[in-house]
């Protein structure tokens, strides 16, 4: 199929998407669209069904019901290899018997293209992603992290309306995962190609994605801009998977939830607890600051230093876990362990979850509390 | 007795698609007589006096035979003699027999072998076939040979059923004649291709034809391109195991056929047990023969799947 | 309190192709096809053998065929045989196997070469050697039944090699021998309590190995002159083929039960481990 770049607008869409193995339904009405040049990650716990998405967006799998949309047209009846697609898949996804050029040329070698012309242009790619010292290689003399990259260069190779990165980087060692996440980056964005990247990994996520889209059960439960996931999480489960929370017990009142002494919103109305029952507030560490107070009844517990700021364990013979509050490390250091600190909630609303029955006790304990400040 | 296979009951195949981290290092295990204690040479000592008594000195023993003429000196004329025109027509007729069986078993075999691998029938049918082919891979013997005149003989069973639906048919056919030991030797030539084949099908990684079909190509480039160029060196590595398996058979083809098929395992055990002419010394050089054809086969195997091997692992 | 939610590790795909192409269908006909020619020619020989013509279903051939004078004492030959040739085996490779495993690891790359090479060397081919040499340096030992033991035994070798080569390599022997030590047992303490229990399932499939090829094998006791049952079996073949028919039925019917019953035993270890894993878990 001709896709001549300048015309391509690769506007790819997933439309009310079902897909059932037998008794279990593993895609729930799932929609999802990718913008030309952006890339959207699909960020989840296994069994969330996000693989299963790419796999239906390759025309791997197919659908029960539901589109998938490509420049517009629907291509769920198209065949895989009439998609024009990239696809990394998470290991060894190699030909074996080839070198990295001639596995990276094959997509070229399909199309028809000139021995000496695809060897070349297989050869640019390799360049790209840092390789030109190992083209004559085979997958079995490389590292995990070098084929990886042999994967994405022969992905590349084709010229792809989309590319579809599936758990590129889980199998692979931390410090490569994090040299490889960069590069991808940097390609991706410098050839503006619609990009779709599935993983478990939230760092991975959050950093490398314009936009992330956080799946359970077959559900999108929130896609917005990492900032927007981190900042204004909307569920008690997207809070925890995206980043550190404070399981902090609290009273809820007519407008809110009271918490540490502060009266917050309610991001999640639809939890439903009513007035004067125990719920549990979900808070980072960076949105509590301290203040020292001797008087106070929580204390310091331990001191961990992370790097430019520190996390301040703290704990109250109420609480059977300490909270974690991180500041900068310079202003930790006025903070000694055994010393007593007032907290002060720095946001307007948060999550709340429904309380275990230690924390909705936990709550009502607190609640007897005078006073915070 | 059938040469035996390479694996044991095999497992059921998971799905192809591993994932797991880098692919380990090679272990060097460099054999030096350095390394040896006299302890752990003692403790080895029972099993390789026994293998050294009653294989390594009767095949030297064999050997030293076979290149010695009627009165014990030093001779190749035996050698000759054994491939000389007597006994020619019956090597030919063994390769024969043996190719034949090699490769429909191996076509076959192979048939069954993805069957195997694909996993996508019922789990405990999988396990089951898995199992028997086992089994089946090693029943070449006299009571196989016996059940086949059974089933295919001028009274079997299947005779009968032949016959009732198209008579005469089976009119020229005769268990005990060429065709005949084929399809018996078939019976555990296929199980065995099939045994062979799993470990390599199984090493098949699905996202293999996953990256194929991404990158444009159809069923059959992706066939033609990497299933095919992985898989053929144990292919026709299983196909000369096969080739070596039916030269070596004996008891099968002597309990259907007694002494009326030319092979060279019957005409070895005839110059043996003395039925014709008591020579050993004749005998020896076909036996050395046909080890140097087994031997050149399991060598060609050896150096063709060294290298796919590596491919299908990880 | 602080909440972090499971990082799971490396993703497995546990495949359904539902891309399906057919596949089931055409793989679960193949599997069927395969079973239904796996047991006809033994159903056949069923048929044949519990069977005559006009009298419907008989044990007659089969009792005719064990009145012959030469039957049982071949069966019992056989069996004996069979017998002497599984121990053998088992007490001289499950020893030698642990031992170059823990103590010889070269050694043992060495005996697993060895091991193979009866495939090269086929039964007619160690007759004619050990023709050669037996009949020069001992000739009474060739000429008794019990020269077949060790014969069967390097004949059965290959396979059963690796099979207890793979229960050994299955096992952590230095960290079986150091605990065992460590709680104060001596090495064959160990031997006995430790590791055969270990090994019970790759011990039985060896042994079921040995017997289904000593029950068969042909070539070796009829060359060397010996009778045993299937040297019984072809010489009265043409006499009385039903008889014959039946017996083979029933030889490899001992085979499949044997078999069943390994598997049984292996799938019973197999959930003693994982209910062990689950209590060790918990």
């Amino acid at each position: 199929m001709n896709h001549p770049r300048s015309l391509n607008r690769p506007h790819v869409e997933l439309r009310d998407v079902v897909k059932k193995y037998g008794p279990k339904t593993v895609l729930r009405d799932l929609t999802l669209s990718i913008g030309e040049g952006e890339m959207v990650a699909l960020l989840g716990p296994s069994g969330c069904g996000k693989s299963t998405s790419l796999r239906i967006l390759a025309g791997l799998e197919s659908a029960d019901s539901g589109q998938v949309l490509i420049g517009g047209k629907d291509v769920s009846a198209t065949p895989t290899r009439e998609r024009n697609m990239g696809i990394v898949f998470q290991a060894y996804s190699l030909f074996p018997h080839l070198t990295a050029r001639d596995n990276v040329a094959y997509g070229l070698r399909i199309r028809g293209v000139k021995t000496a012309e695809r060897r070349r242009r297989a050869g640019e790619l390799l360049e790209l992603v840092g390789l030109s010292e190992h083209v004559d290689k085979y997958p079995n003399q490389m590292s995990g992290g070098q084929q990886q990259r042999v994967a994405l260069a022969r992905s590349l190779a084709i010229e792809p309306d989309v590319l579809l990165l599936d758990e590129p980087l889980s199998a692979l060692d931390a410090k490569v995962r994090g040299q490889l996440r960069d590069e991808i980056r940097r390609i991706q964005l410098s050839r503006g190609i619609a990009t779709l990247l599935v993983t478990h990994d939230q760092e991975e996520a959050i950093i490398m994605a314009d936009r992330v889209g956080v799946m359970r059960e077959g559900r999108i439960g929130q896609i917005g801009t990492p900032a927007d996931l981190y900042g204004n999480p909307q569920t008690p489960f997207i809070a925890g998977f995206v980043g550190i929370v404070n399981r902090i017990p609290g009273i809820v009142t007519d407008g809110g939830i009271r918490v540490l002494g502060a009266d917050l919103e309610i991001v999640n109305p639809e939890l439903r607890v009513d007035a004067a029952q125990p719920a549990t507030a979900l808070i980072r560490p960076e949105d509590i600051d301290l203040a020292h107070d001797d008087a106070a009844r929580f204390k310091v517990t331990d001191k961990q230093l992370r790097g430019i700021f520190t996390a301040v364990m703290v704990q109250d013979e109420v609480l059977e876990q300490p909270l974690r509050i991180d500041l900068p490390t310079r202003a930790a250091d006025r903070f000694q362990v055994g010393m007593g600190v007032q907290m002060a909630v720095q946001r307007r609303d948060t999550v709340i979850d429904h309380p275990t029955e230690r924390e909705a006790a936990e709550a009502q304990a607190l609640s007897q509390v005078e006073t915070y400040r | 007795m059938t040469a035996a296979v390479d694996a044991l009951t095999p497992d059921t195949p998971d799905a192809p698609d591993s994932t797991g981290p880098e692919p380990a290092e090679k272990k060097s295990s460099r054999f030096t007589f350095r390394t040896l204690s006299s302890g752990s040479v003692l403790g080895a000592l029972p099993f390789f006096a026994f293998v050294a008594a009653f294989l390594i000195i009767p095949i030297i023993a064999n050997l030293i035979r076979a290149f010695q003429d009627p009165a014990g000196r030093f001779s190749v004329a035996t050698m000759a003699e054994a491939v000389g025109p007597t006994y020619r027509q019956a090597f030919w007729l063994t390769t024969q027999l043996s190719l034949l069986t090699a490769v429909i078993g191996g076509v076959l075999g192979v048939i069954l072998a993805w069957a195997l691998v694909s996993a996508d029938g019922p789990r405990w049918l999988t396990s089951l076939v898995s199992s028997f082919s086992a089994l089946a891979s090693q029943s070449g013997g006299v009571q196989l040979a016996f059940a086949f005149v059974a089933m295919l003989g001028t009274q079997g069973m299947v005779t009968g059923w032949i016959e009732s639906i198209a008579p005469g048919a089976m009119a020229e056919f005769s268990i005990t004649g060429f065709l005949g030991v084929t399809i018996v030797y078939l019976y555990f030539q296929v199980p065995l291709m099939a045994i062979l084949m799993l470990p390599a099908m199984g090493g098949v990684k699905k996202a293999w034809y996953e990256a194929a079909a991404s990158l444009g190509a159809s069923k059959f480039q992706y066939l033609r391109d990497v299933a095919v160029p992985v898989l053929w060196p144990s292919i026709i590595g299983s196909l000369l195991l096969l080739f070596a398996n039916a030269f070596a058979a004996y008891a099968t083809a002597y309990a259907l056929a007694g002494g009326s098929l030319n092979l060279v395992p019957i005409v070895i055990g005839f110059l043996i047990s003395g039925n014709v002419l008591l020579n050993p010394g004749l005998a020896a050089a076909l036996v050395t023969w046909m080890m140097i054809i087994i031997l050149a086969a399991m060598g060609i195997r050896f150096l063709l799947t060294r290298k796919s091997d590596q491919w299908l692992s990880n | 309190m602080i909440d972090r939610p499971n990082a799971p590790t490396v993703s497995t795909r546990t495949s359904r192709s539902s891309g399906g192409r057919g596949g089931n269908a055409a793989t679960t006909a193949i599997l069927v096809v395969a079973l239904i020619f796996f047991f006809l020619p033994w159903i056949a020989a069923a048929v044949f053998g519990f069977t005559r013509p006009g009298e419907g279903i008989t044990a007659a051939p089969l009792l005719e065929s064990l009145q012959n004078p030469k039957a049982l004492p071949a069966i019992r030959d056989t069996l004996l045989l069979t017998l002497a040739s599984t121990l053998l085996m088992l007490a001289l490779l499950v020893p030698t196997n642990i031992f170059l495993n823990l103590r010889a690891p070269q050694l043992a790359k060495v005996a697993e070469m060895l091991s193979v090479l009866p495939l090269v060397i086929p039964a007619v081919a160690l007759v004619s050697g050990v023709s050669q040499f037996y009949r020069a340096v001992a000739p009474a030992f060739i000429n008794s039944l019990w020269s077949l033991v060790p014969l069967y035994v390097i004949l059965s070798m290959p396979l059963c090699y690796r099979a207890i080569d793979a229960g050994v390599k299955a096992l952590d022997l230095r960290t079986l021998f150091a605990a065992s030590s460590s709680l104060g047992a001596g090495t064959w303490t160990t031997l006995l309590r430790v590791v055969l229990p270990n090994l019970r399932v790759a011990m039985l499939s060896a042994a079921l190995l040995s017997v289904a090829m000593c029950l068969a094998e042909y070539a070796m006791a009829s060359l060397l002159l010996h009778y045993t049952f299937p040297v019984f079996l072809v010489e009265v073949s043409n006499n009385n083929p039903r008889g014959i028919a039946a017996l083979s039925f029933i030889t490899i019917i001992i085979t499949w039960l044997l078999l069943v019953a390994i598997s049984a035993m292996s799938r019973a270890d197999r959930a003693t481990d994982t209910a062990t894993d689950k209590v060790r878990k918990n």
